[in-house]
């Protein structure tokens, strides 16, 4: 009986000691990738305040290819992991990418976020100074 | 809230706003009566367009008229109000930003510092025509609470404007608060006297075919009144 108790409180012990590790290890990873500036050289000036983007949530509740994709004429052809919006998307368009990059970006975030809401799910910030905050 | 204020509330405050506008402008040309006025509308129609126009690019420059020169002051505060009312929201970048992702169409936008400098611009000479509502007598007589009202109305989406772009606290109740005033603004035009927006132009091409036919425009004609 005291065996038991001994062989209980130790695979309680190594459990919590696993749970323990996996959070460091995630917030490691959360500070590795976590919040990022989304700033583009493209774009040369701001004109809005910067936006902090949580990449760590975000790729914890969807496909990277949602946003890192590339597109081969009429679909979704690689997952293009690791590319920014601004290696294809310019600041005018152009005839190979007719979106320009204000509008990708403000679809990937706030279009998306809307259908979020549409669907009647959690959501984020689509109002302009929730994602452009002046510090 | 976000939602449904930029969504089904704006398209009912723009329906209302449009179509009571049209409305308007239909109501006044079918109360035009030639027995009535005795100008002949439809008779002498290049003589009445001419002077319509010229009534109405001479009101639209500020001193074009003597009723302009008489007021400079007023005249002043009078166009830098209606010049940042009309040109800011129009070319204002954010408003084009979403006009751009939901439609795909926008116009050329300002600098957010000069559309700025226009939203206090017309905050001031809101506060400047208030305070000639209650310094000269001979507007405080025909003034009403329904005057302020009107005021408070056209400027109400400037000031939260103003406070929802520089991000003052609590800035989402702002920017809702931005979008209803506006909303209540496009409402009231067509129901209040802002209708001035379209019947300005209508009265004032009236009087012009009325000076352009009547008054003096075909002097020399052999008409009789």
């Amino acid at each position: 009986m005291k065996q038991l108790r001994l062989i209980f409180i130790l695979v309680i012990l190594v459990i919590a000691g696993i749970m323990a590790a996996s959070i460091v290890w995630s917030q490691e990873k959360k500070a590795l990738e976590g919040v990022m500036d989304l700033k583009s050289r493209e774009f040369g000036q701001h004109q809005r305040p910067q936006v902090k983007f949580d990449h760590y949530l975000h790729e914890t509740i969807m496909r990277c290819r949602v946003c890192h994709h590339d597109f081969y004429v009429f679909s979704n052809r690689n997952e293009g992991k690791g590319s920014k919006c601004a290696t294809c998307h310019k600041r005018k368009i152009n005839k190979d990418i007719p979106v320009p990059l204000l509008t990708a970006f403000h679809n990937r975030c706030k279009g998306c976020h809307e259908n979020y809401i549409k669907w009647g799910r959690t959501s984020g910030p689509v109002m302009c100074g929730t994602c452009h905050k002046k510090t | 809230m976000y939602q449904f204020v930029t969504g089904p509330l704006a398209w009912l405050a723009f329906i209302i706003f449009f179509f009571g506008l049209v409305l308007r402008i239909v109501l006044y040309v079918r109360g035009l009566d030639w027995k009535l006025d005795r100008v002949t509308y439809s008779v002498n129609v290049s003589y009445g367009i001419k002077g319509a126009i010229r009534s109405i690019i001479f009101w639209i420059f500020p001193f074009g008229t003597r009723s302009w020169r008489n007021n400079p002051g007023f005249t002043v505060i009078v166009f830098i109000f209606h010049i940042g009312l009309l040109i800011t929201p129009v070319f204002l970048l954010a408003h084009n930003v979403i006009l751009e992702e939901k439609w795909g169409i926008s116009f050329w936008t300002l600098p957010e510092t000069v559309s700025d400098i226009l939203t206090i611009a017309v905050i001031v000479s809101a506060v400047f025509l208030i305070l000639r509502r209650i310094a000269l007598p001979e507007v405080r007589i025909i003034t009403s609470a329904y005057d302020y009202l009107l005021l408070a109305i056209s400027a109400a989406p400037f000031i939260t404007g103003f406070l929802a772009y520089h991000q003052f606290s609590g800035y989402e109740f702002w920017l809702i608060i931005h979008i209803l005033s506006a909303e209540v603004m496009l409402v009231a035009i067509p129901f209040t006297k802002l209708s001035h927006m379209v019947l300005f132009f209508l009265s004032r091409g009236q009087l012009g075919m009325d000076y352009g036919i009547k008054r003096g425009g075909m002097k020399g004609y052999n008409l009789s009144w």
